[in-house]
């Protein structure tokens, strides 16, 4: 793991896609993973396509560690330019993550980090779903 | 001779290292007292030595290669133990033993949901660790406990069941039976039992105590279709300060943690806490027994290897030997059910004229090692004013030759005695 801050991290954490905030956002989720202080809050502009929610703009802030703040990034840019469902993003995993930012396999302790911003997502369903 | 039809206990009984080891002298360690606890195999203490000696580091947070390794073994041995009892992680809290197991769902789902006037039902045939916790959570909550009759031959009554539930009606909060006595080996028909709760109860809670069945039957959380199953790993060779709690997870997700602290939170602020979402981490507070975990999983492995049917199966032989061999002792009279099909694990007895305690000295002197007392199950002994009994309990590196030897030791009472 000793690349694991290589060039894709450090750039994607240095300069983050799509990074601030949308002022008439319809939606916003909150996630924070209290144990190490990593948070992030997304805002979203979606249309209804076939009952599901589309994305058609996304916007985030946060802070915490380089894999967090990385891979927020790059999930933001992946929704965006695909036009992802709400539902399509609680769907994602660990691997098509580690494979944005072009990790191999990432240690135990931090695949919280990397899933972040997809908790995120799955949150905002599950209260919805509980409603 | 019994003939071993699947299983031969020979090639196992060199994974004990403390089999091999000399009693009184140069008398051969005969181990009959696995009901109290279970000896543990090397793959058991290898596992956890090189826990100790390669991995060990506090779990989860700790970014290096050891905290990794630490959390990947803790989660797989969680994972393995729940596996092995037709669960998962999810529905697995991990406490010391049955005991604290017990007491933990009295102080939670005990506290929680039950109110004055409410009923508890256990029988007469549990260990202490079944009723206590009960005892003491009814005088709280000025609930009424109940009991289940024992009959002569140490069996439970479906009949009485069905009676007490339409009695109690909807004040019918828990029904907390032992899955195989402790005592008296007997194996309750717990399916049944929850069949007959679920028809004509629905609302009532299912606990049910696996400390003697773990180590011998397969265990399926789900098909038994219970509310909470517990167990501890020291009886099934594992190693001891080790249990598990298994919760049906619907009912898990509501109930308040009983352990508060590191670990179990998702936010803590001066005034107030909220809770891990994730079940295992809501119910994990503080830093866990990684070893103790993966000792378990390792038994869990161990028995999963041979399978617990052909263990089962092997118990019966020892059983069915045992009750006939103790049979040829006028002086004996076996305690609880006569047929080794009705039993798990042991047999009990009384030696006529000879106390327990000194049955036990003198099996003692011959390397033999029993149990002598109330096994705490003081309320059933005192019923059939057992003062204390005698009981040998087996494992799987038991044999025929071991039950032949517990003979020729009640022999040697005889002789002691004149009687």
């Amino acid at each position: 793991m000793s690349d694991l801050y290589h060039e894709v991290i450090l750039e994607e954490f240095k300069h983050p896609q799509n990074y601030g905030s949308i002022a008439d956002a319809d939606l916003i989720l909150r996630e924070r993973n209290s144990s190490c202080g990593d948070e992030v809050t997304i805002y979203l502009k979606v249309c209804d396509e076939n009952g599901q929610q589309k994305i058609t703009d996304i916007k985030w802030e946060g802070q915490g560690c380089a894999i967090s703040q990385a891979a927020m990034s790059v999930l933001s840019a992946t929704i965006k330019q695909q036009g992802m469902t709400t539902q399509h993003v609680t769907t994602l995993t660990q691997s098509p993550i580690e494979e944005l930012l072009g990790l191999d396999e990432i240690s135990i302790g931090r695949i919280k980090c990397l899933l972040l911003g997809v908790q995120a997502f799955k949150k905002a369903l599950q209260n919805k779903e509980s409603k | 001779m019994v003939k071993y039809t699947m299983f031969d206990p020979q090639a196992y009984i060199q994974d004990f290292p403390i089999l091999q080891r000399k009693i009184h002298g140069d008398k051969r360690l005969i181990y009959l007292d696995n009901a109290a606890t279970s000896q543990k195999p090397q793959q058991v203490l290898d596992t956890i030595t090189e826990y100790y000696t390669q991995h060990n580091a506090n779990v989860h947070r700790g970014i290096h290669q050891l905290g990794d390794e630490s959390t990947k073994i803790f989660h797989a041995a969680r994972k393995t133990i729940a596996t092995f009892f037709g669960t998962d992680p999810q529905e697995f809290v991990v406490v010391r033993n049955t005991t604290e197991a017990i007491n933990q769902v009295a102080y939670t789902w005990g506290e929680e949901y039950l109110t004055a006037g409410d009923v508890i039902l256990i029988s007469e045939m549990e260990h202490h660790s079944n009723i206590v916790p009960w005892q003491e959570l009814a005088h709280r909550k000025h609930a009424q406990l109940a009991y289940l009759d024992v009959d002569q031959m140490g069996r439970l009554s479906l009949d009485q069941l069905r009676i007490q539930i339409k009695t109690y009606g909807n004040k019918l909060k828990l029904v907390a039976l032992t899955h195989v006595s402790n005592a008296i080996g007997t194996l309750n028909p717990i399916k049944e039992v929850v069949e007959i709760i679920h028809a004509d109860s629905p609302e009532t809670q299912v606990l049910v105590d696996g400390a003697q069945a773990a180590p011998h039957l397969a265990i399926d959380f789900h098909r038994l279709n219970v509310d909470f199953y517990v167990v501890s790993a020291h009886k099934m060779l594992g190693p001891m300060g080790m249990g598990g709690l298994f919760i049906r997870r619907d009912l898990l997700k509501k109930m308040k943690p009983f352990l508060f602290g590191g670990g179990m939170i998702n936010e803590v602020t001066k005034e107030k806490t909220t809770f891990a979402e994730d079940l295992e981490e809501r119910f994990t507070a503080g830093t866990p027994d990684v070893a103790g975990l993966a000792g378990w999983a390792a038994a869990c492995e161990y028995l999963g290897k041979m399978g617990m049917h052909t263990l089962q199966e092997y118990d019966q032989t020892l059983v069915e030997h045992a009750l006939r061999r103790l049979r040829e002792i006028p002086q004996i009279k076996i305690v609880g059910p006569l047929s080794a099909t009705q039993r798990v694990g042991s047999v009990a007895f009384l030696y006529k004229g000879v106390h327990a305690h000194d049955v036990g000295q003198i099996l003692d002197s011959e390397g033999i090692a029993v149990r002598s007392g109330h096994h705490c199950t003081m309320p059933l002994h005192t019923k059939f004013e057992w003062q204390a009994t005698v009981r040998a309990s087996f494992q799987l590196y038991n044999t025929s030759e071991d039950i032949d030897a517990l003979i020729e030791g009640l022999k040697k009472v005889q002789k002691v005695f004149g009687q």
